[in-house]
């Protein structure tokens, strides 16, 4: 009776398996009650449940008996998150779902998606300025700022496997706060005379040939010169390839609904895997969900600064609010902008100017991830060499 | 080409040694650590304006060179 006792699971439950289960509670609430990032965050809460019961089936644990049980969560980790697979293929689904056409219309806007990317780099110093994180933990901290979880993940798992939950938690959660966050940001940035201002100009047509043409140069000449970020920047535009080419509507529609709708599953359950109490339930969590705020707060700055910027040399002036629309939050960030100019003038329609800003933002996040590893990574050779912990 | 090649090299390659050099000691932390994510984030900045800089001038040759028709 004793031996059986000691072998339910309830009898080893901790407090911090039971501050776990409030967290995932709560990861799930978010979901489904206010639907935000309902596809990551539902994977996430509900594997989160499963990882903190203690010797879970779910990841590899030795038993009561002491016999080692390999759990599914522990073999997709290593299958798909160590090896950069499950990030890697949600950027063909993202590039097969993403439109450039608004940028290439308008390429100047490409220079807003640069400048949003200011919060990543400012977080970054902040991180490894408090002295609490060493230089790859600090840039895998800043890299939140690239709202894009694919590439937020990629940097955490090369970087600091040990932060990677939170670090992913935060990304995915505050994608979903875009338009709480950019919101206060944007007004206090932009009086009512600029966020007044239209850009009112005749998109030209683009032709089948330059559309197709864009990701293979792209991925080309960004491999070329950031090898680092080939693998990011690649998929990107191979998806975007399948979307363009108009020969291969099949795979096109594929990668955009059926790849990343089972790679957000496999991925939302797997970083889950990384989130059991003794893990997450660290100081440094809190410290890191704080400055990925700050990383979003300040990519919003940069974009509405660097527009403000060159409006003082612009004969045709820019909404400022349009460079908040440069992080790579699609399409989040471009709806909150479009809603900010309809209130300050009905009339005043931003939404392809954000749109174009938006998906120069996606490219302009992957470069500087890439740009992070190699810097940070190869030049640096700071690359860690000690495995990255199994969850 | 070999300009804006040599260019980029020098961005890459200038502060990086001096980041490389700190970082070799160890893995850095607290003033290290934040003198070499100053370089590094400089750095990138700046590589990510030349970069996308460089995007948008080849799109705009790219719509001159295959304009599209009026739908």
């Amino acid at each position: 009776m004793e031996n059986l006792i000691h072998m339910l699971g309830v009898t080893h439950v901790t407090v911090g398996n039971l501050i776990m289960f409030v967290v995932a509670g709560v990861l799930i609430y978010l979901a489904i009650a206010k639907e935000y990032e309902p596809a990551l965050l539902l994977p996430i809460g509900f594997g989160a449940l499963l990882v903190n019961v203690p010797f879970s089936s779910v990841l590899t644990h030795l038993s009561p008996e002491g016999a080692e049980e390999i759990g599914f969560l522990t073999t997709l980790f290593q299958a798909g998150i160590l090896t950069e697979l499950f990030p890697l293929l949600i950027f063909i689904g993202i590039g097969a779902m993403i439109d450039f056409k608004p940028l290439l219309q308008n390429p100047k806007v490409l220079l807003f998606g640069a400048a949003a990317q200011f919060g990543i780099f400012f977080t970054m110093c902040l991180a490894a300025a408090t002295g609490l994180f060493d230089l790859r933990e600090a840039a895998s901290i800043g890299i939140i700022g690239a709202a894009d979880g694919p590439t937020s993940i990629v940097v955490a798992t090369r970087f600091a496997p040990d932060l990677l939950p939170a670090i992913s938690v935060a990304a995915y959660s505050y994608m979903a706060l875009v338009p709480i966050i950019q919101r206060p940001v944007i007004l206090a940035l932009t009086s009512r005379e600029e966020r007044l201002i239209r850009m009112d100009h005749a998109y030209k047509p683009v032709s089948q040939a330059a559309k197709i043409i864009f990701p293979i140069a792209l991925a080309l000449i960004t491999s070329l010169i950031v090898p680092s970020a080939a693998a990011l920047i690649g998929t990107l535009m191979f998806g975007n390839l399948l979307r363009e080419a108009g020969v291969v509507d099949r795979l096109s529609k594929g990668a955009q609904n059926e790849l990343t709708n089972i790679v957000t599953i496999l991925l939302g359950l797997t970083i889950a895997s990384t989130m059991t109490a003794e893990k997450f339930l660290q100081p440094q969590t809190l410290l890191i969900i704080g400055m990925g705020l700050v990383a979003f707060v300040f990519d919003t700055a940069g974009g509405v600064l660097f527009a403000k910027g060159l409006n003082l040399f612009s004969k045709h002036k820019i909404n400022p609010m349009v460079g908040a629309c440069g992080i790579s939050a699609f399409p989040m960030s471009a709806r909150v902008v479009h809603r900010l100019g309809v209130e300050a003038d009905p009339q005043n329609h931003l939404i392809m100017h954000a749109i174009s800003c938006n998906v120069g933002g996606q490219i302009a996040s992957v470069i500087a991830g890439g740009l992070v590893l190699a810097l940070v990574g190869e030049s640096l050779l700071c690359r860690s060499t000690k495995p990255p912990p199994l969850p | 080409m070999k300009t804006f090649a040599a260019f980029l090299a020098a961005l890459l390659g200038a502060p990086a040694a001096w980041a490389q050099e700190t970082a070799a000691h160890a893995s850095p932390r607290g003033a290290d650590a934040f003198d070499a994510a100053l370089v590094v984030s400089a750095q990138a900045l700046l590589v990510i304006f030349v970069i996308m800089a460089f995007f948008g001038a080849m799109i705009h040759v790219i719509g001159r060179l295959l304009p599209g028709k009026e739908e």
